[in-house]
């Protein structure tokens, strides 16, 4: 019996071929969309799951206030891993910390081989202990770290030094000073983790390059990991950290101090504290992404539905004979379910194999680096195949169960039809489906707004052609006022300054003792710290007194710059608050000078209380100096300027790497997840409404099939082409009216939703809404056209079918 | 003269055959008449209609219509010619299932832009005449077959056309029915309407005052009653 249902389904899909290749294709499109996007979601949510011990394992964060500013640091001092374990031996098995210097890029060098580094981190020797999975191709784990002055690379970065070779016992030299023995090499780290190195050294090296601060419980450079033992819970010994570290804490200055566990698998989605290992993403996204992702099947979905539901009448003879014949109720049931469910699994067939086809495409378009193989994405799949049987399943109940009622002289009566409380359920699907349609195109467009906004936005100093060059320390440039008066001599170069932070895109805090209007209030400040050139540089805009005039020693030690939130802050206007004294490691400044208002960090962030400053110890300024910031006429040709800085700093550090980034590029960067986002909605917007006039199209053609006869007579009565046209478009055009009504205000509280995540964003306009009614109404109108004047050219005799 | 055609022929392709319908139809039909075309199912009735009505073109031969060559015309002079001069009624009476009765019968005046009040009395007058105004809110499938019938016929004269043409108008209904669709017929024709019925049943036939007899696409008598 089967057997037979399944070659009759296969002949009916075969025999209604526009209907089957429509319902084909939106199904198609939607699976697709839907496999994809979990694709995506299961692999960020994937992250640092790899570690086998990953419940176990959390990062220390610290958060302090005074007054509404401070930080929430991803990273804590140097002291506190080392006392955790020895306060809590029964809690935590293990703490591991992590450290860069806040210096993310370092110059490694075997034999004629030199390369910056962006993932090279100095750790501790139970670091392997901790972070369990990695495998050693070389080396172990027990021997890894035993000596001082070691290392354990990654395949990679093992074949990139020392292609070919086993490279335990090697050597990387460390910034052309340090030699560092290659102990180990490991598998590349997945790209599924928050955490991504390539080589790490023994954390004892660290005194070579810095006075080690084992003591220093005020800078916080150290990313801490812990692993706690199984019985212990995280709200447990967080207390236990507040009450017998944090509270018994004595500090120069005031501050509200805590200490936060963060499980380490929340970190990629839900962590956006300052001082962050690397950029995360937002689980925010991922929410929207997967709603996205079931609203386009559900489009594809509803299409069936509808299709089927119409394209059934055409059969009332076929099944009004079946019944004469004696076929039970439950076989025309049957007969149609199984068409229905055939044609979603033959769907869902070719979109598996579609999906395996432009995955490169797609990991290419997000910068990922997804495959079907990976284990977990076996939850993609396990979602999809219930959800399309599902959807084969309500397609042919709905047309099944509503012939089976009927006696077979009824359903062979000529002018059978499923009613007209159908035709409007159906007209209730299409609006729905433009709805959601509607809606996604209105977020789209207004994404690629906001995401525009966060590129060209006044960020109160100029980001075009700034280049930031990448410096390190005082042994790359021993000499930094003579490679900045080389700079300075380069035609298409007008200013240079030194910089800690790339302005816009990042900065330190600093501890300030400052005199407000009210009270005195001693605390830590973000803060830039420069040199006497960076205002001019970075083209900010003096509101009150001035610039720094000269290096000299007196001004720069006596004199600091601030931001018109800070003045508020503080409780001046700019004009009261020169002269008022700022006192620092820096020296007993006074205020010279007020900024107009800058933003330092991405647009999500109002801008804060600010400080420009530069350190007057000169020997110290060194240990700030990590770029160079050039600014680069608007008239010159950047090209050949930037080869000629390139030449310049070969001849100054003996080429070494070259790095360096155009500051408007480096704060895009920080927008990527917001570029992603915007991307992958511009396509599921377009994939969204493909399906939705694909399944207009086919409705369409129904409908027209349906009042062939209808516009027969309507054209032997007098009926214009115009009749006939405004009679077959006016429905569906007022129907993409009624579904803009319905997708406005939802798309509109959704964005102001989104749009409050960010200090700074676009005004919401009427702009988005009119382009989508118009897009869908004129993609609506074209498909009914199309078919409109098709049969209004047709014969009237024709229709009317006298012989 | 309204009509006269002289070597109507008309052909069809069915299934890569060609099948000619008519074969050359000399015709002469005067104002006031009422012609009855006769023949058995396949001989090219309906398609002389659809030529006579102008919804349907010939292969070759002409056709004059009250003084013009129709074959000269584009399909918009012949859709205001049609528009304006004739009415239709069919044997399945073809109503627009979604219009009620009156909006049924009002439809072609609507595609002549005539004002909804003057439509409203034009539709009322000829509701009354074909004794339906009690209906004029019903769909057609709340009606019989004969008041179905009653309604087309009202949508047939409703623009007081000079020629009203018949396919078959009692051929879904019963004798009663049709006998009183007929009677309705004759009442019009003696108001002035030039009528051409087109039927297979001799005793509709005679309802008509000139009887052609078509045969495979060629008249093959003509009587006068």
């Amino acid at each position: 019996m089967f057997k037979t249902f399944l070659k009759l389904s296969l002949r009916s899909l075969i025999r209604y071929k526009n209907y089957t290749i429509i319902n084909l294709l939106c199904l198609i499109m939607g699976i697709s969309s839907f496999i994809m996007v979990m694709l995506y979601i299961t692999d960020e949510m994937s992250y640092d799951r790899f570690y086998s011990n990953h419940k176990q394992i959390y990062r220390i964060n610290q958060y302090f206030n005074v007054g509404g500013v401070g930080e929430k640091a991803a990273s804590v001092p140097f002291p506190l891993g080392p006392l955790l374990i020895k306060k809590f031996p029964n809690e935590i098995v293990s703490t591991v910390r992590v450290f860069n210097n806040q210096i993310s890029s370092r110059m490694m060098q075997a034999n004629d081989k030199k390369f910056n580094e962006n993932g090279l981190f100095f750790v501790d020797n139970n670091f392997f202990s901790v972070f369990n999975s990695l495998k050693f191709i070389y080396g172990n784990k027990q021997t890894a770290f035993k000596y001082p002055k070691s290392c354990v690379i990654t395949k990679s970065t093992a074949n990139k030094y020392f292609p070919g070779e086993n490279p335990v016992g090697k050597t990387l030299i460390f910034e052309s000073f340090l030699p560092l023995k290659v102990t180990g090499v490991i598998d590349d780290v997945p790209p599924q983790t928050h955490f991504k190195f390539n080589i790490l050294v023994n954390f004892s090296s660290i005194a070579r390059i810095i006075k080690y601060h084992e003591n220093n419980w005020v800078w916080n450079p150290c990313w801490t990991y812990i692993l706690i033992s199984e019985n212990t819970s995280k709200s447990d010994l967080e207390l236990k950290i507040k009450t017998q570290i944090t509270d018994t804490m004595k500090f120069d200055w005031p501050a509200n101090f805590l200490y936060k566990l963060q499980k380490i698998t929340d970190i990629h989605l839900k962590s956006h504290l300052d001082y962050e290992i690397s950029k995360n993403s937002d689980i925010q996204n991922i929410y929207i992404i997967l709603v996205t992702g079931f609203i386009i099947l559900l489009i594809a979905g509803i299409n069936f539905i509808n299709l089927s539901t119409s394209y059934s009448s055409s059969r009332a003879k076929e099944i009004g004979m079946k019944k004469v014949l004696g076929e039970k109720k439950l076989h025309i049931v049957y007969q149609f379910l199984i068409e229905s469910v055939l044609l979603s699994m033959i769907s869902l067939l070719v979109s598996l194999s579609l999906v395996e086809l432009i995955l490169p495409y797609f990991n290419e378009l997000i910068g990922k680096n997804i495959h079907f193989s990976d284990n977990f994405q076996i939850i993609p799949l396990i979602t999809i195949i219930p959800l399309s049987i599902i959807i084969g399943l309500l397609a042919g109940l709905i047309p099944g169960i509503y012939f089976s009622r009927y006696e077979p002289a009824e359903v062979l009566r000529k002018r059978f039809s499923l009613k007209s409380s159908n035709a409007m359920g159906r007209k209730i699907l299409v609006i729905f489906q433009f709805s959601l349609s509607s809606a996604i195109i209105i977020i789209s467009i207004m994404t690629f707004g906001q995401n525009r906004f966060l590129k060209t936005a006044d960020l109160g100093f100029k980001k075009e052609n700034l280049l930031a060059i990448s410096v390190y320390n005082k042994s790359i440039i021993s000499n930094p006022d003579g490679f900045k008066n080389e700079l300075l001599k380069i035609k298409g170069v007008t200013f240079v300054s030194r910089s800690d932070y790339i302005p816009g895109v990042d900065h330190n805090t600093h501890f300030y003792k400052v005199q407000g209007k009210r009270q005195k209030l001693e605390q830590f400040l973000p803060a830039l710290i420069v040199d006497h050139d960076f205002v001019k540089t970075t083209g900010m805009k003096i509101i009150a007194g001035r610039d720094y005039i000269s290096d000299d020693s007196i001004e720069v030690s006596t004199g600091i710059l601030v931001n018109k939130e800070m003045t508020e802050y503080l409780g001046w206007t700019p004009k009261e608050a020169l002269g008022k004294s700022f006192k620092s490691v820096f020296g007993n400044e006074k205020i010279i000078g007020v900024i107009d208002n800058f933003n330092v960090r991405p647009l999500n962030q109002p801008i804060s209380p600010f400080i420009i400053d530069v350190s007057h110890i000169i020997m110290e300024r060194s240990a700030f100096i990590k770029y160079f910031l050039v600014r680069i006429d608007d008239n010159a040709n950047a090209e050949n300027v930037l080869k000629e800085i390139e030449s310049v700093w070969n001849k100054t550090t003996g080429n070494r790497p070259f790095e360096s980034i155009f500051v408007e590029q480096a704060i895009n960067n920080l927008y990527r997840d917001e570029n992603k986002l915007g991307k992958i909605y511009a396509i599921l917007s377009i994939i969204s409404l493909i399906i939705a006039g694909l399944g207009l199209f086919g409705l369409t053609a129904y409908i027209v099939q349906q009042k062939t006869k209808e516009i027969g007579i309507r054209k032997i009565l007098g009926a214009s082409m115009k009749n006939i046209l405004v009679l077959l478009s006016r429905e569906f055009v007022l129907l993409t009216f009624y579904s803009n009504m319905i997708a406005w205000p939802a798309a509109y509280f959704f964005m102001k939703y989104q749009l409050d995540n960010f200090a700074y964003s676009i005004k919401i306009s009427a702009l988005p809404f009119i382009i989508t009614l118009l897009i869908t109404t004129a993609l609506t109108f074209t498909i009914t056209l199309q078919k409109a004047l098709k049969i209004a050219n047709s014969n009237p005799s024709k229709s009317l079918r006298y012989e | 003269m309204l009509i006269e055609t002289r070597n109507l022929i008309k052909k069809y392709i069915v299934n890569e055959f060609e099948i000619t319908a008519l074969q050359g139809i000399d015709l002469q039909i005067n104002s006031g008449d009422f012609v009855s075309i006769i023949g058995p199912s396949g001989c090219g009735k309906s398609s002389l209609l659809n030529i006579l009505g102008l919804i349907d073109r010939c292969n070759s031969g002409t056709y004059i219509f009250n003084d013009i060559d129709t074959t000269t015309l584009n399909e918009k002079e012949r859709a205001e010619l049609r528009k304006k001069n004739m009415g239709f009624i069919f044997q399945s009476f073809n109503l627009i299932d979604d219009l009620t009765v009156f909006e049924n019968i009002e439809l072609p005046l609507i595609y002549q832009n005539i004002s909804a009040k003057t439509r409203k009395e034009k539709v009322e007058q000829v509701l009354e005449k074909t004794k339906m105004i009690t209906k004029k809110d019903f769909f057609p499938q709340q009606l019989s077959g004969g008041q179905q019938q009653r309604v087309a016929i009202a949508r047939a004269i409703i623009s007081e056309p000079k020629l009203i043409l018949a396919d078959e108008p009692t051929g879904n209904l019963d004798s009663y029915h049709g006998k009183e669709v007929m009677e309705l017929l004759v009442r019009l024709n003696e108001g002035g309407a030039s009528i051409i019925l087109v039927t297979h049943a001799d005793h509709i036939a005679e309802f008509g005052h000139r009887l052609f007899n078509l045969f495979d696409g060629i008249i093959i008598s003509e009587k006068h009653k």
